[in-house]
């Protein structure tokens, strides 16, 4: 090897060890802080649909820590009685294996509520609409979390 | 010995979780149909679930996983006393209300207190293991001890109802099993 193109191979190893570090450190906050995912689709016309909404759960806790503390403080106010509740009630459920939480059938609408894996999934079908919400137990937990810090 | 050492361990290693599997909590299930609606309503919660998250709320009369209740027109009257009395009693009627409009009765039956209340369009059917009330009733004067008798109800029977409520609308079921689905 020619020894002048020695130090940009080094300086180009180290870039692509840089990049494959950040990509599986990416990954692996993604798997464990699971991803938030949110579709509705309107089925009225000139409804609106929100498809394909994906968010890190990871990302989703981060940027709480943005979020004003006088906002913060509003939303730990209104949830001071439930949040410690949600929060004990999410460490639980994190134990539980999967199951149906609720589920409501009637002519109008379809409403299930489960726990699947490490995630709590909302499913909504009513004649106007169709709402799927799936929100990582951990990202609540930390957002619980953090409201209490407050 | 270390080829039984290693099929010990190798059955230990498989056995642990499949027995851990078997070992499922128990669950509190609430039905309820409205035939007026067409709605069916199915609530499914792991009772340890329920266990940890009642000491938690903190309402008006309702400090950690106890309830307070008013007592004042009952003060003369012992529950836990009267509760020991019917528990050491045989089974029985001990209430029976008949009336045009409505039928109230009140026994024990192999260890539960039993409620049962009809009128023109409701039949209600409470079932309670007499333990469960004891629980129940540990709180203290005045108090209902909600989290002692979720723990009692731990150990209550697979798939007997404590709640069945058969209106003319309406069907209500509250059970306990170890099944984490209500159907």
């Amino acid at each position: 090897m020619n020894p002048s193109a020695r130090p940009f191979l080094i300086l180009f190893c180290a870039i692509l060890a840089l990049l494959v570090g950040a990509g599986v450190a990416l990954a692996i906050t993604v798997h464990n802080g699971g991803m938030l995912r949110v579709d509705v689709h309107a089925k009225g016309p000139g409804g609106c649909d929100v498809t394909g909404l994906r968010i890190p759960g990871a990302f989703v806790s981060t940027a709480m820590h943005f979020i004003p503390e006088d906002a913060l403080a509003e939303m730990a106010d209104e949830l001071a009685f439930a949040g410690p509740l949600a929060g004990r009630a999410i460490e639980e459920l994190e134990q539980t294996p999967d199951f149906v939480l609720v589920e409501v059938v009637s002519d109008d609408e379809q409403v299930l509520i489960r726990k699947l894996g490490r995630e709590l999934r909302i499913d909504v079908d009513s004649y106007d609409e169709e709402v799927h919400i799936t929100v990582p137990l951990g990202t609540l937990k930390s957002l619980m979390r953090r409201l209490e810090s407050i | 010995m270390l080829r039984n050492l290693v099929f010990s361990m190798l059955f230990i290693a498989l056995a642990a979780p499949l027995a851990a599997a078997g070992d499922g909590g128990r669950w509190l299930h609430i039905s309820v149909d409205e035939r007026h609606d067409n709605e069916r309503v199915r609530v499914n919660l792991p009772l340890d679930l329920v266990e940890a998250v009642l000491p938690l709320i903190e309402a008006d009369d309702f400090h950690r996983g106890r309830v307070r209740v008013d007592l004042d027109e009952i003060h003369e009257v012992d529950l836990p006393a009267i509760l020991a009395a019917v528990r050491d009693a045989e089974d029985g009627e001990y209430v029976t209300v008949d009336s045009d409009d409505e039928k109230v009765r009140v026994a024990k039956e192999a260890g539960h207190l039993v409620i049962r209340a009809h009128d023109r369009h409701e039949e209600v059917d409470i079932r309670i293991r007499l333990e469960v009330v004891d629980a129940l009733l540990s709180g203290g004067p005045d108090e209902l001890d909600l989290v002692a008798a979720v723990q009692a109800l731990g150990s209550t029977a697979e798939g007997v109802e404590l709640v069945s409520v058969e209106g003319d609308d309406e069907q209500v079921r509250i059970w306990i099993d170890s099944k984490s689905t209500a159907d």
